[in-house]
């Protein structure tokens, strides 16, 4: 990221802003999803609806930084890395609001789940587990962000398959749940939708390091393996 | 609005008052003095017309001098003084062109021509007395051409010299480097490029310089007197269109002859009224001529500046 | 993985001309140091910089222009292709190289004559009378720069009568007209409006299949939007060479970076 100033304060101060909504958006996205998994575990509905409520908040954040975006586009024609971070950030905003998604998600189904009773402490304990590592995950993606750190960004995307594997060690248990317990189908199932919601929130994470990796290179890794991501880094 | 903003903007009033006073002066001052110049002027001509618009008829015009003040006329003064325009021209149009081109365009920017730069400049300012003298020293003894047309012309010529150079100079100036560039940039060469665009654009502005040395020329007494122009002559010059083969002549180059100026100071050195008024209608003529020639100028230079916008 | 769209490799484009360590003084004042630089055949390369950078220095060395003031001197050699002449040799004759490589200017000069002459001029130093000949150069070179279809029924009008716009195609329609190898244009927007600006721009995407373009221009943005090659020059050096979609989105150098993107001016 190009820290120098701009000849125009103004535009420097446009680009500021942009980039603390965005930090802004991503503290807000964070605690949604910490309440979600927080109603899940607690069964308290009061937060679940909380959270239900605050998803309108997140759309809103979305379509004002995306308008904020192609604002500086028109009016002051981004170039180099300028271009990238603003390209970037509007990549970003929608990986962020998907994560919001994700958090109504889980904050709906945890009531479902909660009333009919959980059939599996250990499954609710692991899920809370790996919900705190997608979290981190997203927490680290923003504070690379904030730093403009490339390593940091690197090291997202790896832990992010991480994750996959328990994720799929997880699911694979509730598989075999199912297939044991045809009665308890229903709740088996949004349990199942639960853990592919947090594995999804640790991609969006993944996904907003890669597009930091486009804002700091230019460099797009969006479908690029691990190796072929830290190669490319390491050039230039 | 508050008491101090209200106090400076009076302020600023009674400044902005102070300085249009000052303004209207100077207007006041600058009117005074144009009329003065126009009032001198004014009474100069008047003067002129009363004497001598009583002599200004046809007869004038085709007589030649004589004892008799009512029998005189300025018929050999006039084409005197127009065959001496017409040589000081051929003389000082080609010669002056050609040296303020080389100066402009081809001659190198070193020490040598920054001297003859000067001296030109100096010869602007040389009376033109001294100029008489130099013609009967070199074209009346040395060349042995008599006080002639061709001589007259010739110091004429040379006393011009320096406006028709100088006003070249100018107008080659005044043509735009883009142009120049744009010239060359297509693979003109310096010829190319002087004789396509810089003689043609900056024609209406050596033709102005040209006729207003051509005005100087024509009222100067002193170097013609000094080469022994008659001032005294009942004949013309012979004529340039002859019946034999081959049908010009320059033997008029070499005939006697006298101008305008000489006639008038002929006659206004004579104790009779009627020469004074003699003098006063040729003086007129010659007013005529000038302004007609100014006349010229300006409308050659509207008609030739009309495409050029730069 | 850079620009997503294949571009052929620099090595296998031809070269119209190449700057080989070239060096220009004005004076004592070296304006360019050691630049080499290649320009490709038929392609639009872009030479972009802070104002006394050296830009318009060393586009107005290919065409000799520098030859016409006393105190220039050139070190190095331009090599112009096919039949690699150095353009700056002594032995070459300037007006042989602006024959063949024609300018356009930062500011409309038309001269003041009329369409038809202005646009004849170059094909009449070069000794061609015949006056339907010239008709059909005329009409050829008009309709290239786009301005045919404007101008065609009044030929014999003073130029200096068209619009800011219409004089820069008609100075372009000029150097056209005899047909150079390659075209350079010194700022040639400078002094136009948007709409006029966009015109010439399109004009030169047209022309970028008949001859090579070398253009000096002090907004990035045109330079981003009409050439495949760009150059950034700074102090006389030239920092930075490569595909304009590069140097624009991630430009390699530092100083690069910050002057395309309003950094430092």
């Amino acid at each position: 990221m190009n820290t120098s100033e701009h000849i125009s304060k103004q535009y420097d101060a446009d680009l500021a802003a942009l980039r603390s909504r965005v930090v802004e958006m991503g503290g807000v996205v964070e605690e949604q999803f910490r309440f979600a998994v927080d109603a899940l575990s607690s069964g308290r509905s009061d937060l679940a609806e909380q959270v239900v409520a605050n998803d309108r908040r997140v759309n809103e954040f979305e379509v004002e930084i995306d308008h904020d975006c192609a604002y500086l586009i028109a009016k002051r024609q981004p170039t180099a890395s300028d271009l990238r971070m603003v390209l970037g950030v509007s990549k970003m905003v929608t990986d962020l609001e998907r994560i919001g998604d994700k958090a109504r998600k889980i904050a709906r189904l945890s009531a479902a789940i909660r009333s009919s009773g959980v059939p599996d402490a250990r499954w609710l304990e692991e899920t809370h587990r790996v919900a705190d590592l997608a979290r981190g995950l997203l927490r680290d993606a923003l504070n690379a962000f904030v730093r403009g750190e490339l390593d940091e960004a690197i090291a997202v995307i790896r832990a992010a398959q991480g994750i996959g594997r328990l994720v799929n060690a997880i699911s694979g248990e509730l598989i075999r749940q199912i297939t044991q317990n045809p009665s308890q189908v229903a709740v088996l199932l949004d349990m199942m939708a639960v853990t592919k919601a947090v594995d999804r929130v640790a991609d969006h994470a993944a996904n907003l390091a890669e597009h930091l990796i486009y804002i700091i290179k230019g460099t797009d890794v969006r479908h690029a393996t691990l190796d072929q991501i830290e190669r490319e880094t390491l050039q230039r | 609005m508050n008491s101090t903003a209200t106090r400076d903007l009076l302020q600023v009033r009674s400044m902005i008052a102070a300085h249009k006073r000052r303004d209207l002066a100077f207007a006041v001052l600058g009117f005074a003095a144009l009329t003065l110049c126009f009032v001198t002027f004014v009474a100069l001509f008047v003067d002129m017309l009363v004497d001598g618009s009583s002599r200004l008829t046809a007869d004038f015009f085709t007589s030649f001098a004589s004892r008799r003040a009512g029998q005189a006329g300025i018929l050999a003064a006039w084409v005197g003084t127009f065959l001496l325009m017409l040589v000081t021209a051929a003389v000082a149009v080609p010669i002056g062109v050609a040296s303020g081109l080389y100066l402009e365009e081809y001659a190198p920017r070193n020490r040598f021509t920054a001297i003859i730069e000067i001296n030109i400049n100096n010869l602007a300012g040389v009376p033109s007395i001294v100029y008489g003298l130099l013609a009967l020293g070199m074209f009346v003894h040395t060349f042995g051409l008599g006080a002639s047309v061709l001589t007259a012309g010739m110091t004429l010529g040379l006393l011009i010299l320096p406006i028709v150079i100088v006003a070249t100079r100018e107008s080659i100036r005044a043509v735009p480097g883009m142009i120049r560039e744009a010239a060359y940039a297509l693979g003109a060469t310096r010829w190319q490029m002087v004789r396509h665009h810089v003689l043609p654009y900056s024609l209406p502005g050596i033709l102005t310089g040209v006729i207003i040395g051509l005005s100087r020329a024509i009222g100067e007494t002193a170097p013609i007197v000094t080469i022994g122009a008659v001032t005294f002559i009942a004949f013309l010059p012979p004529a340039p269109i002859v019946a034999t083969p081959p049908f010009v002549s320059f033997e008029w180059l070499l005939s006697p002859f006298t101008a305008m100026p000489i006639q008038i100071f002929n006659w206004t050195s004579r104790p009779e009224v009627a020469f004074q008024q003699n003098a006063s209608a040729a003086a007129l003529v010659l007013v005529g001529m000038t302004l007609l020639m100014n006349a010229i100028a300006i409308w050659l230079r509207y008609r030739l500046r009309r495409n050029l916008k730069w | 993985m850079a620009s997503k769209a294949p571009k052929p490799d620099l090595a296998t484009l031809q070269k119209k001309a190449e700057a080989r360590a070239l060096n220009f003084f004005y004076g004592q004042k070296q304006a360019l140091k050691n630049i080499t630089l290649p320009v490709f055949d038929r392609r639009v390369t872009a030479l972009i910089g802070p104002s006394g950078c050296g830009k318009s220095t060393f586009l107005r060395c290919f065409n000799r222009m520098h030859d016409l003031y006393p105190g220039n001197r050139y070190e190095g050699e331009i090599r112009f292709f096919p039949d690699d002449l150095n353009l700056l040799g002594a032995d070459v004759d300037p007006i042989e190289v602006r024959m063949r490589l024609a300018m356009v200017f930062q500011k409309p000069n038309p001269f003041p004559k009329s369409i038809f002459e202005n646009v004849a001029y170059g094909l009449r130093i070069r000794g061609v009378k015949q006056r339907s000949l010239l008709m059909d150069k005329v009409e050829e070179a008009l309709s290239s720069a786009a301005l045919w279809n404007e101008v065609k029924d009044r030929l014999d009008e003073q130029a200096n009568n068209l619009s800011g716009g219409q004089q820069q195609r008609l100075c372009i329609a000029r150097a056209l007209a005899s047909e150079p190898e390659m075209l350079l244009f010194d700022e040639p927007t400078s002094a136009l409006d948007p709409i006029a600006t966009a015109s010439i721009e399109e004009l030169i995407h047209q022309l970028k299949d008949k001859v090579t373009i070398l253009i000096v221009t002090h907004n990035m943005q045109q330079a981003a939007r009409v050439s495949d090659f760009t150059a950034y020059m700074y102090l006389g050096d030239l920092i930075e060479f490569g595909w304009t979609d590069d140097v624009f989105f991630r430009p390699t150098n530092k100083q690069t970076e910050d002057y395309i993107t309003g950094r430092f001016g």
